[in-house]
């Protein structure tokens, strides 16, 4: 039998995680390089206006160390085993998020297996037929955001910063390395920002607004679109859009 | 991960490198399973014949190895191999990274842990027909 080299073996999860990619067709993943600026609320505040408007959605939580979109839909849902992992249902939503695998457990984990927990869950999960699968990433450009920037390719990348220098920073820097490795770029979304000021070299698809109301709809996914955040969201959503 | 899933990967990667390789046929490939992947390797192989049909791959022979899965303990630097039994979690059949967090150190009781081996699938070797 004839041995492959290293670089040629095959990891059949990459032709599957490509396969099962291919039924979504647009791919929205919500990054940033801090904590705390607000990737989660938008991500699955986006996915819910999105699934509003009447495109199949789905929301995968990809934040290994600190999972929050259940918090904010109410609800987790419960995944099955059907020829691969199908998602939660949730709020009209395809949903799925490591909570679903780790429950309550602290999450001390390492990030060796980071990599390859990607590939097992892009290579299993069935989305079905998609308009839009928004991936709300971890902060930071590491592990999760390198190995999606690999196994799918077509991701467009939505950034969110602060109006604050201490994040605007960060994300001009980042929004640099998402070019250079030759990643779409959907534009900047700043949080906790009523009139946001130009950004260089990148599209700003708008501000949302600080709203304490916020606070007391988490869980409560129509009250949470009631909100002036949502409402600026959506803002932000009809821009995206427009293309 | 799936043994259905599992098998669609194979087969559709060893199509596509088989095309790449000008092959008529594949007859046969070795294939390595980590063991923390919790595959269950009879319904792998029922997965495989099932979708191999009709395909460069119909009646391939599979060969198959496991690699032992290795957890290793950051804080006193024990290592252990903790079994196919301890997948037993169904979250583990999907994502068997997050073996660490359904473990602790046997030794000193730490969590603080990673796996050394066992992790992945992969195919070692191919024979084609040309």
């Amino acid at each position: 039998m004839g041995e492959l080299a290293g670089d040629r073996k095959i990891d059949p999860r990459e032709a599957a995680a490509r396969r099962r990619l291919s039924e979504v067709k647009s791919l929205l993943s919500v990054v940033s390089c801090k904590g705390g600026v607000g990737k989660s609320l938008l991500s699955a505040t986006l996915a819910l206006l999105l699934s509003r408007k009447g495109y199949r959605t789905g929301l995968l939580d990809l934040d290994f160390h600190s999972p929050s979109a259940h918090l904010i839909l109410g609800e987790t849902g419960r995944i099955a085993e059907e020829g691969g992992l199908v998602p939660a249902e949730v709020r009209g939503l395809r949903f799925l998020s490591v909570i679903h695998f780790s429950g309550q457990r602290p999450l001390l984990l390492r990030k060796g297996g980071i990599a390859s927990s990607l590939l097992d869950l892009f290579s299993t999960t069935r989305w079905g037929r998609l308009d839009y699968l928004v991936v709300d990433m971890p902060p930071g450009s590491g592990d999760e955001l390198l190995e999606l920037l690999r196994l799918a390719k077509g991701t467009e990348f939505l950034v969110v910063s602060t109006p604050s220098r201490l994040s605007r920073e960060s994300v001009e820097r980042m929004v640099e390395g998402l070019r250079t490795a030759g990643a779409r770029i959907a534009g900047v979304v700043e949080n906790f920002s009523s009139s946001p000021s130009p950004w260089k070299g990148v599209r700003l698809l708008g501000g949302v607004r600080y709203d304490p109301g916020v606070e007391e709809a988490l869980g409560d996914a129509d009250r949470l679109l009631r909100t002036s955040f949502a409402s600026d969201a959506g803002r932000v959503l009809e821009e995206y859009l427009r293309g | 991960m799936h043994e259905w899933a599992v098998a669609e990967g194979i087969v559709e990667a060893l199509v596509e490198r088989g095309r790449k390789e000008g092959a008529k046929r594949i007859t046969g490939f070795r294939l390595i399973l980590g063991e923390i992947q919790g595959v269950e390797e009879e319904a792998l192989r029922f997965a495989l014949r099932e979708l191999s049909r009709g395909t460069m791959l119909e009646g391939a022979e599979v060969t198959v190895e496991r690699e032992r899965g290795r957890v290793g303990c950051r804080g006193c630097g024990f290592e252990w191999f903790p079994g196919e039994g301890s997948g037993e979690e169904e979250a583990l059949h999907f994502l068997p990274d997050l073996l660490p967090l359904f473990l602790k150190c046997p030794r000193c009781g730490s969590v603080d842990l990673e796996i050394r081996g066992g992790r992945g699938i992969w195919v070692s070797s191919l024979e084609i027909e040309r």
